[in-house]
């Protein structure tokens, strides 16, 4: 997020960190419900990811955008718009329509998984600035959760400070 | 501690959460729209909109259901939303301004008899209340919304953690038995225990036999 978030970098963790607890796996007996299964009767009554919706829509539906800060909330949707013109590793889907299409199918289908959303240095190899989805896998060493894993592309703001005005 | 005091607590709870959070989701203690509105979902299966109704919403908050009801059952419902702040009520008329069949009222008891009364999340904050104390007002709460609905009411709680599990303090999680046979038994009831909405909680709809 980078360059989006500029002074605002430190709040990425958190931001992630809702994303990852909205969709997370239920926890405590099947009674509990909550997690993932709050995420899947949410979309089965309101379809609140929807083909041609953009995720940036349907996380600021959700208030998954923090809650406190304007600022930080308006450069996060900056950010997830921009993943309309990045790709993805989905055949010709941006990375934008690749969430929306996965999140979709898994919270639809007869086992959905929780989601992960990691983070990748989009400069650390040449196709790094996409949007990357894995169907299932161990993102947490210390759980024994399959996950749908998203990872999204993020850079180093490496832009040159604002020169100070020359004192007269 | 009288309960009267209790409900000034819960006042002052609430009208601060809307100060600081304006007439939004967050302003009523919930996490966002659609999670609100599962929760309403769940409510309105007491109601029959095969004809037009009238509904008492208790705490209202700034009148959310009025918002989902224009969705889900357009032109069918006379509404009367009741809530313990007077500022979650003013905001609610302000925006509500020129809403065909609704009012607002300040209180806690409907000041008329509907067809329903409904009540989505006002026993999961007990703040620092003592169990039977709180229990004490939902029985209240329960006797006002029986007396004051015709055709059936609903509320909902929050489910009790697993054994083990510490939870929130503040936070109110009766077994789901609990005030199901208690509006069975006092009120002659037939009681639907809804669960399964994928909420850590679940809602009684209560119809007269």
């Amino acid at each position: 997020m980078g360059m989006f978030m500029k002074e605002h970098d430190v709040y990425v963790g958190s931001l992630q960190e809702m994303l990852n607890l909205r969709f997370a796996p239920t926890s405590g007996s099947a009674e509990q419900h909550g997690g993932l299964n709050e995420m899947v009767a949410l979309q089965k009554e309101f379809e609140i990811f929807r083909a041609g919706r953009s995720f940036d829509t349907s996380i600021a539906a959700l208030n998954l955008s923090g809650m406190h800060n304007p600022e930080t909330k308006s450069r996060f949707h900056r950010y997830l718009n921009s993943l309309r013109k990045v790709k993805s590793n989905v055949g010709a889907k941006s990375g934008d329509a690749a969430m929306v299409d996965a999140i979709i199918a898994n919270l639809a289908a007869k086992k959905p998984l929780p989601v992960y959303f990691e983070l990748h240095d989009l400069n650390a190899s040449k196709d790094g600035n996409r949007v990357l989805i894995t169907a299932k896998g161990r993102p947490l060493f210390y759980m024994k959760q399959d996950y749908m894993i998203i990872s999204l592309p993020l850079a180093l703001d490496d832009s040159k400070p604002k020169a100070k005005p020359k004192a007269k | 501690m009288p309960l009267d005091a209790v409900f000034a607590d819960i006042e002052r709870y609430y009208t601060t959460k809307v100060t600081r959070h304006g007439p939004t989701p967050l302003g009523v203690d919930w996490a966002s729209a659609p999670t609100q509105e599962l929760r309403f979902v769940q409510l309105l299966k007491v109601c029959d909109f095969s004809r037009s109704v009238s509904l008492n919403d208790i705490g209202c908050g700034y009148g959310a259901l009025l918002g989902f009801l224009d969705q889900r059952a357009p032109g069918k419902v006379d509404y009367l939303g009741v809530d313990l702040s007077p500022l979650m009520i003013a905001e609610a008329r302000r925006m509500w301004t020129g809403h065909a069949r609704c009012a607002f009222a300040i209180g806690k008891t409907p000041p008329r008899v509907a067809d329903y009364c409904v009540a989505s999340g006002i026993f999961n904050v007990k703040l620092s209340q003592p169990t039977d104390r709180w229990a004490s007002l939902v029985r209240a709460v329960l006797h006002d919304m029986h007396a004051s609905s015709r055709l059936g009411f609903a509320v909902n709680f929050l489910t009790p953690l697993d054994t083990g599990v510490a939870g929130a303090p503040q936070l109110y999680r009766p077994a789901p038995d609990v005030w199901r046979d208690y509006c069975e038994r006092t009120f002659g009831a037939s009681v639907e225990v809804l669960a399964s909405y994928g909420m850590r909680e679940y809602t009684l709809l209560v119809r007269p036999h």
